[in-house]
């Protein structure tokens, strides 16, 4: 299990009279606190974040599919911050793409929201969400789904509030294979495309 | 093998019998690294974000023997712990855990690789053979490492000389794009599962030895 402390202070004093010593302080990656000219706090940063922006456009298909966010031609299109213990990743397993999390442990805090949208011509579209782990117990909330088809662009927002691993829950956290999030869709027409609009998954460290 | 990081940075704080105290030095440690190290004026602390695995001299020969066609996997690291042989460095989110199978230890695993990590792998096969018999050196990485076509070695047979002969092992790339088969296999699982391994396998081994040397990997974190 991974574990982490690495805060400290730092305090810069005044060398006026003696013409040296430490003027500044830069936290650089991994750490948050800045530019310390004077007095300051570095810290770990404890933000693990995948971030999908938008996704490809793929045709909607009559009966229930995985929803295959992102293009398999190379990852790269989203961002993640990924520099400490927690930390995210996309798979694709049978046509879904899923967002995994390595590292977890109990007492971290993890926060989902992203949108859906579809230009279904007919029938319905109703957003699932599949899930492993952590998850299974943190069903999302969605707003505008189902939606009734008719050609024009309509929305679905997906929500998991803020839960915390092991309390929110009783599962105990395994590996990305296991903790991961993914959607699937249920058509009862064939016409038009979805996209995943956005896809923002957010994990904090719990440190005590 | 877990991955436990103690990120500690010494705070050197003496008084300056002119200016009236402050801090004079920083110095950077265990997962953390500065720019200057020590900062002494102005300077960036950053977190360490490459694990590695270095080898400083050859893993002790394992004895071939058998006759037909044996498999023997290419040793890694001593059956002793700690290997002095070997460095490893897991100061980062990025941790190798070396795995045992049978009387051998053979297998790299990792733990806490994630898409867009970048790794650099390269090591010699050191063995030796009798006269006329072959050798069909195979990758057989798993998980995340599982494509054969990302790691350059002779795959054709070598027919022994019955002295000491050599190859090399290489691969750099992107974890998710590079290592895998699986599309967008863009997370690892753990080290059981996500692993680096090499077999030979030989004809008519009777005698002769398989060791590893010159091992170096090097896994970098990725974050926008």
């Amino acid at each position: 299990m991974a574990t982490i402390r690495s805060t400290f202070g730092v305090f810069s004093g005044e060398t006026s009279g003696g013409g040296s010593g430490v003027t500044q302080v830069i936290a650089g990656t991994g750490l948050t606190g800045g530019t310390i000219t004077t007095s300051g706090t570095i810290a770990k940063n404890a933000l693990s974040e995948f971030n999908g922006g938008t996704g490809v456009s793929l045709p909607v298909i009559s009966g229930t599919s995985g929803v295959n966010a992102y293009t398999n031609s190379g990852l790269g299109t989203y961002t993640q911050v990924n520099n400490n213990r927690v930390s995210t990743g996309v798979k694709t397993v049978s046509s879904t793409t899923r967002v995994g999390i390595n590292g977890l442990t109990a007492g971290d805090t993890v926060t989902l929201s992203g949108q859906l949208s579809t230009t279904c011509t007919s029938g319905t579209f109703t957003l699932a969400a599949t899930f492993g782990g952590i998850f299974t117990s943190v069903a999302p909330a969605f707003t505008g789904n189902p939606v009734t088809c008719d050609g024009s662009s309509q929305a679905i927002g997906f929500t998991i509030t803020t839960f915390q691993v092991g309390v929110t829950n009783s599962d105990i956290p395994s590996n990305a294979n296991s903790e991961y999030f993914a959607f699937e869709y249920t058509a009862t027409a064939t016409g038009g495309n979805y996209i995943v609009d956005s896809f923002l998954v957010d994990v904090n460290q719990f440190i005590k | 093998m877990g991955n436990n990081l103690n990120l500690i940075t010494d705070i050197t704080s003496s008084a300056s019998a002119s200016a009236g105290g402050g801090v004079t030095s920083i110095t950077s440690q265990d997962g953390l690294t500065s720019t200057p190290n020590p900062i002494t004026g102005t300077g960036t602390i950053n977190q360490v974000r490459v694990s590695s695995m270095v080898s400083s001299s050859p893993t002790p020969q394992k004895a071939l023997s058998g006759s037909g066609t044996t498999q023997f996997a290419v040793p890694v690291y001593g059956l002793a712990y700690p290997d002095s042989s070997i460095t490893v460095v897991n100061r980062g989110r990025v941790g190798f855990t070396l795995a045992r199978s049978g009387n051998t230890i053979e297998r790299i695993g990792m733990n806490g690789v994630q898409m867009d990590d970048t790794m650099t792998l390269a090591f010699d096969v050191n063995f030796q053979c009798p006269a006329s018999s072959t050798v069909i050196f195979t990758w057989e990485g798993a998980g995340a490492f599982d494509d054969d076509s990302a790691f350059t070695f002779t795959g054709t047979p070598i027919t022994c000389t019955g002295g000491s002969q050599s190859i090399s092992v290489s691969a750099s790339g992107t974890v998710g794009l590079t290592f895998s088969t699986a599309a967008n296999d863009g997370y690892t699982s753990n080290p059981q599962t996500d692993y680096l391994q090499m077999f030979g396998t030989f004809t008519n081994p009777s005698s002769g030895f398989i060791q590893m040397d010159n091992l170096n990997i090097q896994v970098t974190q990725f974050s926008d």
